[in-house]
């Protein structure tokens, strides 16, 4: 398929073709067909367009809500109250009248603006309501009220703005509600954010047709599945507080990895078609940026040195039972989708992984085992530092092999970028000498720009 | 020109189910407090403000009580079994006189794990609930304020507390409902009421 920047560049050349006389105006009509020139102006315009409509109308929505934080008391509450509500009938009516009858792009973008002003106009009436009454009640679930209510829109209407705004807003409640300086007890909702993101967002990025949604989503995701089960550790002793702090991290790797979308199970969408859409690949990426980030962490030879393992003696403030249910959930559907990822076309073949998963497998075993041991009994000391940087210079080099095969640009980058953060980072860490640091330095530099242009020269696609 | 819009054609009910629903939660929200504020019965309690500011709702002062103490409430009949977690009802007294300016406080008595149903006239349950830190809720902790009059008030706080006059000049007007519910209505700073 032909990307878009070429046909950018294709429009100009046989612009300047047709003027110069060496294409007449029937080819030039003939190439303007085939690679749509019309709809390539009109979407560098309507990108544009969109960008500046949703900022105005994030603006707009930052303005309400502002003012009812402002309290202004020149109108009467009942004045506030019938403004804000009216406001919000307003917008999403106009929104979604403008959007559904649009006959021009730039009119379709007005009324999602519309209605991304509604999903914020809809937070600033929660706010009033509750200040109204002074009522008492914390932040963070007015964030998750809200956050839920856009969602159940963005759902309503497939759209996927609203969708972001929805998991930025639970983000926002989620991070607010875990009260990490005070020893209140957690919310049950914020204990089972895990399982209800992944419930809820997910298919709505099948219905909108949006990796940026299953990103957020994904992220969201892994890192409250760490926060839960990381917030535990101080309150359980050995050997489990080194089972659950290995299970915080190998969960997310292998369920990610081995995610197996199911578009139809989601075919609700009353528009598109599913037949092409799939989030393995995205899936698998998500899990290679977080398995790096993971191996770079547990690096650092501290981490392997000083670990205190000693009981803390904390006071949960969690439930167990909400934790133990979600990592027993993740658990089933990750073996389920491993045995799969194993099974092959031929029935009568052996239950065998293939390359990829096989290394990922390994490595997720690995770093089970070294994490559990080394949290239990402070084991391992520097044999975990040796094996985790070399797990993480094995992972570069795999990302700018696959990428030198597979012609990808990205991988290739990764690679390149994570050696190097690698190199950096053991430099600084071990107190090298000055010399060495600009040896080091020189060498790092040097060899990027060369591998740099020379990917760019003979391998990058363009 | 030529315009290709991919337009997606949304059932009617699919916008109408969301919107009618978050506008359900809009209203909801209130609907306890709207009704302790249209019937419930206006006492005046000590307090000790603070004040933080929170982005969705703006300034606030954040409200202590005498009776936020769980050690106070300890002292009262009926209070030395409670503990964390723990719902339980407030009886408070009228004072003497509800005529004065500023008004005089009401007076803890007792405290009840069930509603009381046997009140005098002059007394009335407030429902609170002791939280994990030992300390009481009673969804009177928080007062919000416009911006313009935080300084002004803050102001008059410090003046209060230099006049060292705190035991008395700190009022809070709450408005109870026959269910124990219980919502912020103005504050009393010295002679001075306020009201948002």
């Amino acid at each position: 398929m032909t990307s878009q920047k070429f046909k950018q560049q294709l429009k100009q050349e046989a612009e300047q073709w047709r003027i110069e006389g060496l294409i007449d105006q029937k080819i030039y009509d003939i190439l303007a067909q085939r690679y749509q020139f019309v709809n390539l102006a009109n979407s560098s315009n309507d990108r544009f367009t969109a960008i500046i409509i949703t900022f105005g109308c994030i603006l707009l929505g930052l303005a309400v809500i502002t003012f009812v934080a402002a309290n202004w008391q020149v109108w009467s509450k009942p004045i506030k109250v019938t403004i804000l509500i009216s406001s919000f009938f307003i917008s999403n009516i106009a929104g979604f009248y403008i959007w559904q009858k649009a006959i021009t792009n730039w009119q379709s973008r007005l009324g999602q603006g519309l209605l991304l002003i509604s999903s914020l106009i809809l937070g600033a009436n929660i706010g009033l309501m509750s200040q109204m009454f002074h009522q008492t009640g914390a932040l963070y679930e007015l964030y998750l009220i809200w956050g839920f209510a856009v969602l159940l829109m963005a759902y309503g209407l497939s759209l996927t703005s609203l969708g972001i705004v929805a998991i930025i807003l639970v983000s926002i409640g989620y991070f607010s509600g875990l009260n990490w300086f005070s020893n209140r007890d957690i919310n049950y909702l914020i204990q089972f954010i895990p399982l209800l993101v992944i419930c809820f967002f997910i298919p709505l990025a099948y219905r909108c047709r949006s990796p940026w949604l299953f990103f957020l989503t994904s992220c969201l995701t892994i890192v409250s599945f760490n926060i839960n089960c990381l917030s535990n550790i101080g309150t359980i002793s050995a050997p489990l507080k080194g089972f659950l702090f290995a299970i915080a991290f190998s969960i997310p790797l292998a369920f990610f990895w081995s995610y197996q979308d199911k578009p139809k199970l989601f075919n609700f969408n009353i528009t598109a078609s599913f037949n092409n859409l799939t989030f393995t690949n995205l899936s698998r990426k998500i899990t290679v940026l977080y398995l790096s980030l993971i191996l770079y962490i547990f690096s650092f030879n501290w981490w392997w040195q000083y670990y205190p393992n000693q009981q803390e003696n904390l006071m949960s403030r969690w439930d167990y039972f909400s934790l133990l249910l979600q990592i027993f959930l993740f658990t089933i559907v990750a073996i389920y989708w491993w045995y799969k990822l194993g099974k092959r076309q031929n029935i009568n073949a052996s239950w065998r992984l293939d390359s990829h998963s096989f290394y990922m497998g390994t490595v997720i075993i690995i770093i089970s085992l070294l994490i559990s041991l080394n949290v239990n009994y402070n084991l391992v000391g520097s044999i975990g530092t040796v094996i985790f940087n070399g797990l993480l210079f094995f992972l570069a080099l795999t990302l700018i092999r696959q990428a030198l095969k597979s012609e990808q640009r990205l991988g290739y980058w990764s690679g390149i970028c994570l050696l190097s953060l690698q190199v950096f980072s053991r430099m600084f860490e071990y107190n090298t000498g000055l010399l060495t640091k600009a040896i080091v330095l020189f060498a790092c530099g040097l060899s990027v720009i060369i591998a740099g242009i020379w990917f760019e020269k003979n391998v990058a696609q363009p | 020109m030529n315009n290709t819009l991919t337009r997606k054609k949304i059932p009617l009910t699919y916008f109408v189910i969301p919107f009618a629903i978050q506008l359900f939660i809009i209203l909801i929200i209130p609907s306890k407090s709207f009704y302790t504020y249209k019937t419930g019965q206006n006492i005046v309690i000590q307090t000790r403000p603070i004040d933080p500011y929170d982005l969705l709702r703006g300034y606030s002062q954040t409200l202590s009580y005498e009776i936020s103490n769980l050690r106070t409430l300890q002292q009262l009949p009926g209070g030395s079994n409670l503990d964390k977690r723990d719902t339980f009802y407030l009886t408070l007294e009228a004072p003497e006189s509800l005529q004065k300016t500023p008004p005089l406080p009401w007076n803890p008595m007792e405290i009840n794990k069930n509603k009381p149903s046997n009140l005098a006239t002059n007394q009335i349950a407030l429902k609170g609930i002791v939280n994990n830190l030992r300390s009481i809720n009673y969804g009177l902790e928080t007062y919000y304020m416009p911006e313009n009059q935080r300084q002004k008030i803050n102001q008059e706080i410090r003046d209060i507390r230099v006049g060292n006059n705190t035991r008395q000049a700190f009022f809070v007007e709450i408005k109870v409902d026959k269910f124990g519910n219980s919502i912020p209505y103005s504050l009393w700073l010295g002679e001075n009421n306020y009201r948002f």
